[in-house]
C-alpha cells in the first residue's frame, strides 16, 4: 500500500528526474538524511568521513535517481541505504583490513567474563549507536552487515576478502564485546 | 547469552536517526552547482534540449543558406528573364524581351552569379543587348527583340523565323560578358568563377563514390593501456542497474554486487570506414549518401579493493547517412565545402568481456551480450577541404560535429556520454562519367 509520505516523496523524484528541482532534492535530502546518517556512522567513525561519504551518495543518488524502480514503501530508503553502505565500504576497503583482529589481549579477557546479555530496551539509541561506533572497524563492519543487512558469513568472507571463519569469529567477539559495553553503560547509570 | 538481546536492538536501531553533518547540503549544493554530472537529470532535462535544439537549428541554418546559394547563382534560365521584366525604364523591352525565346539569353545568363539581384545594373545589361542586337541588324538579319535603338529609332520586331538564328547568334556571343565587365558589373567575376566551377563539374562528373575513414588514430588494436588522449571519462554509472532493483529490505545479492556496482567508463572515439555516393544536384550542391562502419571500444572498471571488475565492451554499428554537401570555394586543386546531414545507425554486435578478480586473482570471467536495440539517431555537420590527385580522384579531409540523440539504451556508449562529438574524415573520392 501506498502511504501518503509515499507519495510525496514520489513526486519528489519526479521533480528531480524531470526538471532536476533543487527544491525537491533539498527536500528528498532533509527527508533521509538523518537515517543515512546514522548508517553511514555505524560503518566509519571519523564525522569529517562521514561527511564525504554522504556528500558522495547523495550526489550519486541525485545522479542516478533516473534509474531508480518504486517497488513499494520504503524501497527508496533502502535503494539510498545501499549506495551509503558502498560508498562507506568503499571507503573502509582503501584504508583498513578487515581479517586483522584487534590484537588486545586486555579485550578478549574482558568477553571471556562477560557473557550476560544486555537488556537494550532500557538504554537510549545514541548510547547503543555510540557503542557499536566504538567497535574495532573489523568487527563493526561485520558485525553491521550480518546484523542489520542480514548477510551470511559467507557472503561477508566473499565481499570482503576474508576467510569465513574469520568473519565468523570476528562476529562473535563483536557481539561480546558490544553486549560488554551496554552492559558497562547499564552499570554505571544504574538503568 | 542468546541472541535475542540483538534482535531486539535490531529493531530498535531500525528508526534511529543522527544528526545532520553541519554544513553537508551547502557543500554538496554546491558540488551539483560546480559539476554537470552531478545534475544530469537536469542537464538532460534542460541542457540537453537546448544544445538539440541548437544542432537542429544549425543544420536548417545550413540548409537554408546552401539552399539561397542554389537559387541565387545555380544556373536558373529563368533568371535572365525576371532580370529584364524588373528593369523600370524598359516597359516595352520587358514585355517584348519576356516573348524573345529564353535561347536568346540563357547562355551568357547561364554564367551570371546573382546579377538577377542587381537591379541597378540591369538597366545597363538591357542597353549592351539593345546595342549588341542594333549592331546585328545590318539588314539581312532582323534583330530579335522590339525596342528603340542606341540612336533611339524602333528597331524591328524579330521574326519568328529568326529567332533561331539570333538566339544561336546570342549564345555563342562569349563578348556579352566582357561588355558588362566593361560597363563595370562586378558580378563578372562571380560569374567566371561560375563558369570555371560548372567546367570542374562537368569534368568530374555528376556521381562521386568515395571511402573514408573517420578517427582511425584512436584505435589501438585493444590495448587499454594505450591512447589516453582519446578516451572520454564518463560518470561512474552502474552497468547494470544494481540499484534499481529495489526491495524493502537490502538483499544479500544485491550487496554482493555491491563491490562491482561503481563502474567507470572510459569511451574511445568511435572508428569508422565508410563509402559514400554523391549526386552533383547542381554545380555547388551535391546530396551523399552511403553505409558506415562503426566501431565503438570503451574500458569498464570498477569494484573495491582486490575485488576489482575490468571489462572491454565493443560495439559494432552500422549506418545510413544522408547528407547535403554546399562547395563553397574552388581552387585549382582544392575545393572547401560545407556538410550536414542525419544519420541513422543500428547496433549490428556488442559485447562486453569481463574478468572478476577476487583479492587479486582471477576469480571469474564472463562474455555478455552488450548489443544496443534502439537505433541511433545523429546529426552532422562539417566542414572540407578536396584536393584534386588526378583526373577524378580526390583526397579529401573533413572535421566536423556530431550530434547523437538519446536512444534511452541503458548500455553506455559514447554516443550517451558525449552528445555532442567531433570526428575526422579522410577520404578519397572518384568521379564517375560526366554530367
Amino acid at each position: 500500500m501506498t502511504s501518503v509520505d509515499d507519495i510525496s516523496e514520489l513526486k519528489l523524484v519526479a521533480l528531480i528526474v524531470d526538471h532536476g528541482d533543487r527544491k525537491a532534492m533539498e527536500k528528498l535530502y532533509r527527508m533521509h538524511v538523518g537515517a543515512l546518517a546514522a548508517l553511514c556512522s555505524r560503518y566509519v567513525v571519523d564525522a569529517d568521513v562521514v561527511n564525504d561519504i554522504l556528500q558522495e551518495s547523495f550526489l550519486k543518488i541525485f545522479s542516478s535517481l533516473p534509474g531508480f524502480t518504486h517497488r513499494g514503501a520504503g524501497s527508496l530508503r533502502a535503494w539510498m541505504s545501499r549506495i551509503v553502505i558502498n560508498e562507506s565500504l568503499k571507503h573502509l576497503s582503501h584504508v583498513s583490513r578487515f581479517d586483522s583482529l584487534p590484537d588486545d589481549d586486555r579485550l578478549v579477557e574482558d568477553m571471556a567474563v562477560d557473557q550476560s546479555s544486555p537488556d537494550v530496551m532500557s538504554i537510549p539509541l545514541d548510547v547503543i549507536q555510540s557503542a557499536i561506533m566504538s567497535l574495532p572497524v573489523g568487527y563493526r563492519t561485520i558485525l553491521n552487515l550480518y546484523l542489520f543487512e542480514n548477510m551470511s558469513h559467507k557472503e561477508i568472507a566473499r565481499m570482503l576478502n576474508i576467510k569465513e571463519n574469520s568473519s565468523a569469529s570476528q562476529y562473535s567477539r563483536a557481539k561480546a564485546l558490544l553486549a560488554k559495553k551496554l552492559n558497562d553503560y547499564k552499570s554505571r547509570n544504574y538503568v | 547469552m542468546d541472541d535475542k538481546w540483538l534482535d531486539i536492538l535490531k529493531n530498535r536501531m531500525a528508526g534511529y536517526e543522527a544528526d545532520e553533518p553541519p554544513g553537508l547540503w551547502r557543500d554538496i549544493d554546491r558540488r551539483m552547482r560546480v559539476s554537470p554530472n552531478a545534475s544530469k537529470s537536469r542537464r538532460s532535462a534542460v541542457v540537453m534540449r537546448v544544445m538539440m535544439s541548437g544542432a537542429v537549428a544549425a543544420v536548417l541554418l545550413l540548409l537554408l543558406g546552401v539552399g539561397w546559394f542554389t537559387l541565387y547563382d545555380g544556373g536558373d534560365v529563368s533568371s535572365p528573364v525576371r532580370l529584364v521584366a524588373s528593369a523600370p525604364d524598359a516597359d516595352k523591352a520587358d514585355k517584348t524581351v519576356s516573348d524573345v525565346d529564353d535561347r536568346v539569353v540563357s547562355k551568357p545568363m547561364v554564367a551570371d552569379n546573382g546579377i538577377a539581384a542587381r537591379k541597378s545594373s540591369g538597366r545597363n545589361m538591357i542597353a549592351a543587348y539593345k546595342k549588341k542586337f542594333a549592331a546585328q541588324s545590318d539588314g539581312d538579319v532582323e534583330v530579335p527583340i522590339a525596342a528603340k535603338s542606341a540612336s533611339g529609332s524602333a528597331v524591328p520586331v524579330a521574326k519568328a523565323k529568326n529567332r533561331a538564328q539570333a538566339a544561336d547568334s546570342s549564345n555563342s556571343e562569349p563578348t556579352t560578358v566582357k561588355e558588362i565587365v566593361a560597363m563595370g558589373d562586378v558580378s563578372t567575376v562571380r560569374r567566371d568563377y561560375g563558369n570555371k566551377m560548372a567546367k570542374r563539374a562537368a569534368e568530374s562528373g555528376k556521381i562521386s563514390v568515395g571511402a573514408y575513414a573517420t578517427n582511425l588514430t584512436s584505435y589501438d588494436g585493444g590495448n587499454v593501456g594505450a591512447q589516453e588522449g582519446n578516451r572520454l571519462w564518463a560518470i561512474p554509472r552502474p552497468a547494470y542497474d544494481y540499484y534499481s532493483s529495489s526491495s524493502n529490505k537490502i538483499d544479500k545479492e544485491v550487496l554482493m554486487k555491491l563491490s562491482e556496482s561503481d563502474l567507470v567508463y572510459s569511451h574511445r572515439q568511435p572508428v569508422r570506414l565508410g563509402v559514400s555516393v554523391d549526386y552533383g544536384i547542381t554545380e555547388r550542391l551535391s546530396l551523399s549518401t552511403g553505409l558506415v562502419y562503426s566501431y565503438l571500444l570503451s574500458d569498464v572498471k570498477g569494484g573495491i579493493g582486490s575485488n576489482s571488475y575490468d571489462a572491454t565492451q565493443r560495439l559494432h554499428y552500422l549506418g545510413l547517412p544522408l547528407e547535403m554537401r554546399f562547395r563553397v570555394l574552388d581552387m585549382s586543386r582544392f575545393s572547401f565545402y560545407l556538410s550536414a546531414g542525419a544519420m541513422s545507425e543500428i547496433c549490428l554486435k556488442g559485447s562486453r568481456k569481463a574478468v572478476r578478480k577476487m583479492m587479486g586473482e582471477p576469480d571469474r570471467y564472463e562474455l555478455t551480450d552488450a548489443r544496443v536495440r534502439p537505433l541511433q539517431w545523429s546529426l552532422k555537420g562539417g566542414a572540407g577541404v578536396d584536393f584534386r590527385l588526378f583526373g577524378n580522384v580526390k583526397l579529401y579531409v573533413e572535421p566536423g560535429v556530431s550530434y547523437y540523440f538519446d536512444n534511452h539504451s541503458k548500455v553506455s556508449t559514447i554516443y550517451g556520454e558525449r552528445p555532442f562529438n567531433f570526428d575526422l574524415n579522410v577520404g578519397v573520392r572518384f568521379g564517375l562519367g560526366a554530367r
